[in-house]
């Protein structure tokens, strides 16, 4: 799951060489590589690729803080079932 | 609401026309905030979208070519919509053109222009996902105003920051949003820190739609349960404005015409967007072809003498990097009485249609537009906002220009509001102290040059490849 994520975001969202290879704990938020345009994209790619529905409660800073924390958030959320489907 | 306490017009629509499925090229083109380094971060209370989810979707929806409207919207739009549609006989006759005019009129709602079908749809949205103040910046006063009294309706707190040469035209402007229950501020204002920059550098600034925002976007930071709303440029503003096209191809279809043009004035693009978009549609799916003319502001010609480049969309610097047809966000239009038309940019949408030669851009100065104005107020009754009075001068170019010995030309023109609150403005222009108004140069080439040089400042990590 981390691999998936952090290459959909290292090939869509981080435009500056000097901040790849992205690692799984580097901030997104901080970094700028999250804005309110890329986020959007990448909760679109999170419910297709995850078969998962995300509503404004789930876009909470703490779920979007890094690859790391998104893959936490995505086990919390429906244990076992993304990485049984997709893992 | 009960629905059968809600008489709704058959030809009131029930989904909005979404271009991003025909178009998908449309979808906004943006670069990371990371290209801004430190810059890149901005302080604030941590939401992560200031749209809800449900709305910041349709801004990027390329699979559904009809997005149904909420019912709570739809008896909403049905205190006045559908709007009318008209031929515009008299004028006809005063032009002396070989054409056959129509206009669809926006005016006729409480607020007095089209802002109000966004401003429901937003209020709508934004009450359902939990958020209780929404925060503002408007040029005109006539999004300030549709939001002002969207925000009472579904009881939400509003606050708009009103660009101050505007308000000052038109003080009545703040009164509306007052008496709907909104907190007005004039911006450039002391109370944000973008505010007091811009004050500091000239205590005489006139303010701009960009510093209005950046205020609006500084306050809401301060408070987790306000959120910012804009009236214009957002793809999903665009879309709810669709329903001014959808019920005008059906009123049209309705009289046996087919527009070969369809003319708007350019703000950012909504009223634009609204009444051109489901003519896009409708044009692919007839195996028609019709010309768009977006008139925007010789004092602010982003479309005629903009770059195509990324820029930011408020004087905050918080927005994301988006590529449009720009004059760069420091770029201070004279104050002119169509502040609707004063913003830097326009937005994604109507830029990628201008890139892309769909939208046909115009510039139209002050005086001509009061001159068409007072003509269409004369010919058929009604006094166009000075935003729509560039629509109407740039309509009366367009068939000018048509040939005799052709068929008549039918053009469809977008009066987007009244100009009942501009009365000052028509009546100093009829005492003859209105002048042409054009781009202030030197501001307008420190702008650009400021612009070309962020884009080459975010460019750089990508060319040290």
């Amino acid at each position: 799951m981390e691999t998936v994520i952090n290459d959909y975001i290292s090939r869509e969202f981080v435009q500056d060489p000097a901040l790849l290879p992205l690692a799984d704990d580097a901030s997104l938020l901080d970094s700028g590589i999250l804005d309110s345009l890329s986020l959007l994209r990448l909760v679109v790619f999170l419910e297709e690729r995850f078969g998962i529905t995300m509503g404004d409660a789930d876009l909470l800073p703490e779920n979007f803080a890094s690859v790391n924390a998104i893959c936490a958030y995505l086990r919390a959320r429906e244990p076992g079932k993304q990485e049984a489907t997709h893992g | 609401m009960d629905d059968t306490r809600v008489l709704r017009d058959p030809q009131l629509p029930t989904h909005w026309f979404n271009i991003l499925h025909d178009r998908p090229q449309y979808v906004t083109s943006a670069v990371s905030r990371s290209r801004l380094g430190a810059d890149a971060i901005t302080a604030g209370h941590g939401a992560l979208l200031q749209q809800p989810l449900a709305l910041a979707r349709q801004s990027l929806n390329t699979a559904d070519r009809f997005i149904p409207i909420p019912d709570e919207v739809l008896d909403l739009y049905a205190q006045y919509r559908p709007t009318p549609l008209r031929r515009a006989a008299r004028l006809e006759e005063r032009l002396g053109a070989n054409v056959r005019i129509y206009y669809k009129y926006e005016g006729a709602n409480l607020t007095g222009s089209h802002k109000l079908n966004t401003a429901f749809a937003q209020a709508y949205y934004y009450s359902r996902a939990g958020v209780k103040h929404l925060v503002t910046g408007t040029a005109a006063g006539q999004w300030g105003t549709a939001l002002a009294y969207a925000c009472q309706v579904m009881n939400l707190g509003c606050t708009v920051f009103m660009v101050r040469s505007t308000l000052r035209q038109k003080p009545i402007r703040g009164d509306m949003m007052r008496l709907f229950g909104a907190v007005v501020h004039e911006s450039p204002s002391d109370l944000t820190e973008v505010g007091r920059r811009v004050l500091k550098e000239n205590p005489a600034a006139t303010g701009t739609q960009s510093v209005a925002n950046g205020e609006a976007l500084e306050l809401v930071e301060e408070d987790s349960e306000s959120r910012f709303a804009v009236g214009s440029g957002e793809n999903s503003v665009l879309l709810h404005q669709t329903v001014i096209g959808r019920e005008a191809v059906s009123q049209m279809a309705l009289l046996g015409e087919f527009p070969d043009c369809v003319i708007a004035s350019m703000g950012a693009g909504s009223n634009f967007g609204g009444i051109a978009l489901p003519f896009l549609g409708a044009a692919k799916d007839s195996g028609r072809s019709v010309r768009l003319v977006a008139v925007e502001s010789a004092a602010c010609p982003k479309l005629t003498r903009g770059r195509y480049l990324y820029d930011l969309s408020d004087a905050l610097g918080t927005s994301p990097i988006t590529k449009v047809y720009s004059l760069g966000s420091t770029y201070v239009p004279p104050p002119v009485y169509a502040g609707g038309l004063r913003h830097h940019s326009a937005g994604p949408l109507a830029s990628a249609m201008r890139a892309d030669g769909t939208l046909e851009p115009m510039d139209i100065d002050q005086l001509t537009s009061f001159r068409a104005g007072m003509l269409f107020c004369e010919a058929e009754g009604i006094l166009p906002a000075p935003e729509s009075a560039h629509a109407v001068a740039g309509m009366i170019d367009v068939v000018s220009a048509h040939p005799r010995q052709e068929p008549p030309l039918v053009v469809l023109v977008n009066i987007s509001g009244h100009g009942l609150l501009d009365l000052g403005a028509y009546s100093r222009f009829a005492a003859g102290e209105i002048e042409p108004v054009t781009a202030d140069e030197d501001s307008l080439s420190l702008s650009l040059s400021a612009l070309e040089e962020f884009n080459q400042r975010i460019a750089e990590p990508a060319e040290a490849t």
